[in-house]
């Protein structure tokens, strides 16, 4: 018993996933068909992609506000390349504006030494701003050929494709961040930066390029939203997935001051904001309740997380 | 207030009885009775990890203890907060100290005691007057609207004991209060505490030099694996006794004389030559070079440029002019992960902030260098990684228990094992060594020195600073004092002597004849 209890609190996460489904399929008797499940790992993908990426930015201490605007633009670019009729560009275009965004956050971070937050809040207004400007204000409506509709669309062995995607991403990142030495220095530099530097750590690459990573997933993101949207929506794709990200972020146990988490925990983040949405649709709960108990889920999971750094329950713990 | 020892069957000012303190998988204190005479400089000594640092926690309210009462003047007390502990009259003073850089002296001063006047505004008029009255008593000349930021440890040391005073404390708890300190301000510090003491203030003096503790207190506590090993009147005790209590065993050669001759060869190749190197304004214009084999210390007072000269070596900081060359090659260290590539290692000066990523693992501290080259195609080989940090650890003499375990659990000595782990599994064979023994005791001092000369006979050359010219004396080739940036002295093994390279370090120079007493000695011209 005792150390199902130890493997619960060293596991939180989804330790919080599991009873949530269980509570949720007691509440709901639609909760656990299989239609709606997938319902719910589709919806929360999108936000899990992101939320994936934003959890690499604020393993270093950082943070990403341009990812909505970067969805949103990486959307209607590839909008226009498809009405301009080139899959090639389709496709690559809109990944090369999620890096290009990640590139100019990272530089302003670490060559100009303005604060991360500060950095994206200005790529955030200034992309959507671009996105806007790019189209003239206006959404573009495209019909986009059938393998790009497959990414929002498609199943692959029964699963939705953008769950698929939001897997693989996330264990690709996992790998990334526990087998390659770029994980090492992400964990090196969030904890202290400084040290990782005297280590011979070539501090400002590695937050360009977690900046670059947050980008390119955020881009990713866009374009699955854009195909099933079936058109490019500068200004209204993406508005407060920065906020939806971070609250994943959070809710899965990454510290804002970074160092400490793992991506898994954006995994569970996402997929526990995606069940509460869920449970209150089929609840039929008004959106205005639904944002005020979203707020008060994200203080149970931060309050619940910082039970492990209590010194009694790590003393229990080591005790067992 | 009586003085002490008129009434022997007084009660102390305050005892601790029974304390014990349990850390997951550390008893750090075990049943502890502790007491402190009032009016008397009681030092608290043992190694690191002993758990000193954990009783003066405990006295001062930041940790509560698992079992165990403490009185004051036979009174049972609770002390469940550091403003408990205030409020009994109580003040520590931390290693690390506790001011806030971008607050005036005054704010400093009264944080948490802000004084009003009678209409409840902030009292400034006589928050300042009383503040400048607590310098001129520590005899601080400065002005009280000066941010602390501006200042140095001394004086912001100075600035701690200030609002200590102001908050009327009967008990002053200092730990290691001597460790970022010159030896000019050490003496001047010393002054202050003397007089504190005749003026009955109670002190707990928390140490690692034994010398200090012979100089200054009145009464000696050894803890020892958080148990109270020894508690001896000064008069009492002698060094060897002391250093036999605080490590529990004889130290072969805790005072192992110097060694009798320098080990490197007349005509060994110079690894490491720099020439006119400049930053400005912490270095201006040195040159020297650093033979195969050979450890160079480096002697100065703080801010002469000893840390900013590692530094530059190590890629850390830009030069602004001059050459080093690297095995007769010309090289430029732009970055640190440029310096490791070519083989020159840092330990820094503050291993816990710089030095070590205190809630990483061993493994993944000692690896950062390293880990590009501890990956294949699938991977980082987290086995192998693991087996060989593992046994470096254990060759090392590491106290550890897993690789696994963060660093921030190990004590300061093993803490510096595992920076210069880092290092040699970098394989470096130039070493810059920035204070390595602060704040490591005795025992892993003697383990650190005998690392670094089993280095240099495996070919390696060492660059060492160190604060304690005794130390540099002992374990140096040769020794460069610096001052202001510059050099002002350089001695070869045979020459050294210790009030020479002590007054070059001071950037004072000796003009009459070797030998000829007394010597004079005049301030050089400082660079304009």
């Amino acid at each position: 018993m005792k150390r199902v209890a130890v493997w619960v609190i060293g596991n939180m996460n989804f330790a919080i996933l599991a009873l949530l489904i269980v509570a949720a399929a007691i509440i709901s008797s639609d909760f656990l068909t299989p239609g709606n499940l997938l319902n719910v790992l589709r919806a929360a993908s999108l936000i899990g992609i992101v939320a994936v990426g934003m959890n690499v930015v604020m393993l270093t201490g950082g943070i990403d506000l341009s990812v909505g605007s970067v969805a949103a633009i990486s959307g209607a670019v590839a909008a226009s390349m498809w009405s301009a009729g080139d899959p090639v560009l389709l496709v690559a275009a809109p990944l090369l504006v999620g890096v290009a965004v990640g590139l100019v956050n990272g530089v302003m971070v670490t060559r100009l030494h303005l604060q991360p937050f500060i950095a994206t809040l200005i790529m955030m207004t200034v992309v959507r701003g671009a996105g806007l400007v790019y189209t003239n204000g206006q959404p573009i409506y495209v019909v986009y050929p059938d393998f790009f509709t497959a990414i929002s669309n498609g199943y692959l062995l029964g699963v939705p494709v953008p769950t698929v995607m939001f897997l693989a991403i996330t264990v690709f990142t996992w790998y990334l961040l526990r087998f390659r030495p770029f994980g090492r220095y992400i964990y090196a530099i969030g904890s202290n930066s400084t040290a990782a530097f005297l280590s011979g750590v070539n501090v400002g690459r590695i937050k360009i390029i977690a900046y670059v990573y947050c980008g390119l997933l955020a881009a990713i993101a866009g374009m699955v939203l854009t195909s099933r949207m079936k058109s490019g929506e500068p200004g209204q794709a993406g508005v407060f997935w920065e906020l939806d990200a971070i609250a994943a972020v959070v809710i899965g146990g990454t510290s804002l001051m970074g160092g400490k988490g793992s991506v898994w925990g954006a995994f569970v983040g996402a997929l526990i904001i995606g069940i509460v949405a869920n449970l209150f649709n089929l609840l039929g709960v008004d959106l205005e309740w639904q944002q005020v108990s979203r707020g008060l889920i994200i203080f149970l999971a931060v309050w619940i997380h910082s039970l492990e750094g209590n010194e009694r329950v790590r003393m229990w713990r080591a005790s067992a | 207030m009586a003085p002490p020892g008129e009434n022997k069957t007084m009660e102390p000012f305050l005892r601790a009885e029974g304390i014990s303190k349990a850390y997951p998988g550390v008893k750090a204190l075990q049943n502890v009775d502790f007491t402190i005479n009032e009016g008397e400089i009681t030092a608290l000594v043992g190694e690191n990890g002993a758990g000193k640092s954990t009783l003066m926690k405990i006295i001062s309210g930041s940790l509560t203890p698992d079992s165990g009462v403490i009185r004051v003047r036979g009174e049972e007390v609770t002390i469940q907060t550091p403003r408990d502990a205030q409020a009994l009259g109580f003040s520590t003073i931390y290693q690390e100290l506790m001011l806030i850089p971008e607050l005036s002296v005054v704010e400093n001063v009264f944080l948490g005691n802000l004084l009003a006047t009678s209409v409840g505004t902030v009292d400034w008029g006589r928050m300042r007057r009383e503040t400048a009255k607590l310098l001129d008593q520590l005899g601080l000349s400065i002005d009280t609207g000066r941010h602390v930021r501006e200042l140095g440890v001394a004086e912001q040391q100075l600035i701690e004991i200030a609002k200590a005073l102001s908050t009327r404390s009967r008990l002053l708890i200092m730990d290691e209060p001597t460790a970022s300190l010159a030896t000019e301000e050490v003496t001047k510090l010393f002054e202050i505490i003397r007089e504190l003491k005749a003026n009955w203030m109670t002190i707990v003096f928390v140490t690692h030099h034994l010398n200090e503790i012979f100089e200054m207190c009145d009464r000696a506590v050894v803890l020892r694996d958080g148990r109270i090993v020894g508690d001896e009147r000064i008069e009492n005790l002698t060094e060897d006794s002391l250093i036999q209590m605080m490590v529990g065993r004889l130290l072969a050669g805790a005072h192992k004389e110097r060694r009798q001759k320098s080990t490197v060869a007349d005509d060994a190749e110079a690894v490491l030559s720099v020439r006119n190197l400049t930053r400005r304004p912490e270095l201006d214009d040195i040159s020297f070079d650093l033979k195969r084999g050979e450890i160079i210390g480096l002697a100065g007072l703080m801010g002469a440029g000893r840390t900013e000269l590692v530094r530059c070596l190590f890629g850390a900081d830009a030069i602004h002019s001059g050459e080093i060359k690297l095995r007769g090659e010309m090289i430029r260290v732009t970055s640190p992960g440029k310096a490791l590539r070519a083989g020159i290692g840092l330990a820094p000066e503050d291993r816990k902030t710089e030095g070590l990523i205190l809630n990483l693992p061993i493994v993944e501290n000692v690896s950062l260098p390293t880990v590009h080259t501890r990956t294949s195609l699938a991977g980082i080989k987290h086995r192998t990684e693991h087996r060989e940090i593992h046994s470096l650890s254990e060759r090392m003499n590491v106290k550890f228990q897993s690789v696994r375990q963060h660093v921030g659990s190990l004590s300061g000595g093993n803490q510096q094992k595992i920076v210069l782990a880092k290092l040699i599994s970098s394989n470096v064979d130039i070493y810059l060594l920035d204070e390595p023994t602060r704040g490591v005791d005795v025992g892993a001092k003697e383990v650190i020195y005998d690392l670094v000369r089993e280095l240099t006979l495996q070919g390696a050359a060492v660059i060492v600073i160190s604060s304690v010219i005794e130390e540099l004396v002992r374990v140096c080739d040769r020794i460069i004092c610096l001052h202001l940036g510059r050099v002002t002295g350089e001695f070869a093994h045979g020459d050294f002597d210790l009030d020479t390279i002590m007054l070059r370090a001071m950037g004072k120079k000796i003009t009459a004849a070797p030998g000829a007493p007394p010597p004079d000695i005049e301030q050089q011209a400082e660079p304009v």
